[in-house]
């Protein structure tokens, strides 16, 4: 008897520190991630857009500036805090304005996610920081003096996710080259931008709290 | 016209000269004045550093200068091993006899591009021979004549050279690593031989052996089985003079093409008589499936630009 007891102190007390742990936006439910006060619902639509003045591929034989990006996720699992990660799905990745000085480029052609990618958002031991882990596998094609070249570019990146300013920013996050059509494709570089308001568009695009 | 006797103000002999140093005279004037002129002249025609071995660039030919180009390159591709098989019988291009290609190149605007089912693409390029003529240039190879002991090269061997039999068509640099030909090369073998006679050849400019080499991966017809090459290493350079061309070097790639066939030989011995011969001895012609081509050891610099006029300045500046 007095064992239970010891078990139900233990799980109350760890109730309590969750829910004092929580940010002020935590839904009733208290799932990992909310939006609006409710709990992002799986299958819902996540988006964002880019914040930063631009999104840089850097490499040690030019750069490639982006004005425009943003991404499209739905979420894969959204357990209760405390319980797992919450995950979404990464559907596309976009880019736009797109310049470069990669050597013996002229121009981007495009830049595009290849296939989907799996997002975790890692808040766990402590919100301090909350990370976005994501491995995508990007296509970049570029229009060299010789012709089109595919460079294909892989991960793992890992975002910072800001609640207060609801912004999840990627800064010199290491990429390299998985495969390519040619030897033109710088072999690695890093990856910058930071996206926002991540919304989720299911639900009146309310911005999403990660608790 | 007025003749000059003494443009170069040589100094006069002072005394009268014997009439064999009469003829020394004007002989070394001649290799002095040959000296002062030409030497220096051939000198600062020779580019250097990454543009080295381009001298010979057709950059004034009209193909080249044409508004509609869109990219203009120049190319030296020098094969330093490798082999040829024909049939059962097997010639190796040692090192020390390499095989050497230049030429001049341009892409018109809205030309051909191939694309690749693994991505990307490649430029075809259109290629002019150089100002000297010299496309391809390849030391002799002694071939053994199948059945004899080679103890008298010429005799018992056949000195074998290797001569283009038309332009480099179909020059797609992007395609290396791809499962694509880099080039299509039309070559003859001019086989010489004190029985052959001086126009014994396999292959012909109408009929020739058409090299298709890729640094992929071939697909031949049977028995022939896929082989595969291999790209090297690729450098880029921008030009140290600050003009737009730049060079891209392709270092120790491997080329390999078992699907090309070759004709029957024509012009050996007298009349043709010994055309029989030769082809029983090689087993001629060969048809496509029994033969490979390898180049290993190939190293090309190709400077390309979008305006013939840099790449032009570009070389020149390289000059020295």
């Amino acid at each position: 008897m007095r064992k239970y007891t010891y078990v139900g102190a233990a799980a109350a007390s760890l109730i309590l520190a969750a829910a004092f742990s929580a940010g002020p936006a935590a839904a009733a439910g208290g799932d990992e991630l909310t939006a609006g006060g409710n709990n992002v619902a799986v299958g819902n639509s996540i988006t964002a857009t880019l914040t930063s003045t631009d999104a840089t591929l850097s490499t040690s034989i030019g750069n490639i500036v982006c004005t425009g990006s943003g991404f499209a996720a739905t979420d894969a699992t959204n357990p209760a805090e405390g319980v797992a990660e919450a995950t979404e799905t990464v559907n596309t990745l976009s880019f736009s304005g797109c310049s470069t000085t990669i050597f013996g480029a002229e121009d981007v052609s495009s830049i595009g996610l290849t296939g989907t990618a799996t997002a975790t958002v890692v808040d766990e031991p402590s919100d301090n920081p909350i990370d976005l882990d994501v491995t995508p596998t990007v296509t970049v094609v570029l229009d060299t003096i010789l012709g089109p070249v595919d460079c294909i570019y892989s991960g793992p990146v890992v975002g910072v996710v800001s609640n207060s300013a609801d912004t999840i920013t990627f800064t010199g996050q290491s990429v390299s080259s998985q495969s390519g059509s040619s030897q033109l494709c710088p072999s690695s570089g890093t990856f910058t931008a930071t996206y926002g308001h991540v919304v989720d568009t299911s639900m009146s695009n309310d911005p999403i709290v990660v608790n | 016209m007025r003749v000059l006797r003494n443009p170069f103000h040589l100094p006069r002999p002072r005394h009268r000269l014997r009439p064999r140093a009469r003829l020394a005279v004007p002989a070394a004037a001649g290799a002095l004045l040959a000296a002062l002129v030409v030497a220096p002249a051939n000198a600062a025609s020779a580019p250097t550093g990454i543009y080295a071995g381009m001298g010979t660039c057709p950059l004034a030919s009209a193909a080249m200068q044409s508004a509609n180009d869109a990219v203009v390159g120049c190319v030296v591709a020098v094969v330093s091993g490798g082999s040829f098989t024909i049939g059962s019988t097997v010639v190796t291009i040692p090192a020390s006899s390499p095989i050497t290609a230049k030429f001049g190149a341009y892409w018109p605007k809205g030309g051909p591009v191939v694309t690749f089912p693994t991505g990307g693409g490649a430029e075809i390029f259109s290629t002019v021979a150089p100002t000297d003529g010299a496309e391809l240039t390849a030391a002799p190879l002694d071939v053994p004549i199948p059945g004899l002991a080679n103890f008298w090269p010429g005799v018992t061997s056949a000195i074998t050279q290797v001569e283009e039999a038309g332009p480099v068509t179909a020059f797609a640099p992007l395609a290396d690593g791809q499962n694509y030909p880099l080039f299509h090369l039309p070559i003859k073998l001019h086989l010489e031989n004190l029985f052959l006679g001086p126009d014994c050849y396999v292959g012909s400019d109408s009929a020739p052996i058409v090299l298709q080499p890729t640094s992929g991966t071939t697909a031949p017809p049977a028995p022939n089985k896929p082989i595969t090459g291999s790209p090297g290493t690729l450098s880029l350079h921008g030009d140290p003079n600050g003009f737009h061309a730049a060079v891209l070097g392709f270092t120790n790639a491997s080329l390999v093409d078992n699907s090309l066939s070759v004709p029957g030989a024509s012009g050996c011995g007298p009349f043709g008589l010994f055309d029989g011969i030769v082809d029983a001895l090689f087993a001629l012609p060969s048809a496509a499936g029994n033969n490979t081509v390898i180049f290993s050891s190939v190293t090309t610099s190709l400077a390309v630009d979008t305006s013939i006029t840099d790449l032009t300045d570009a070389i020149s500046a390289s000059e020295q």
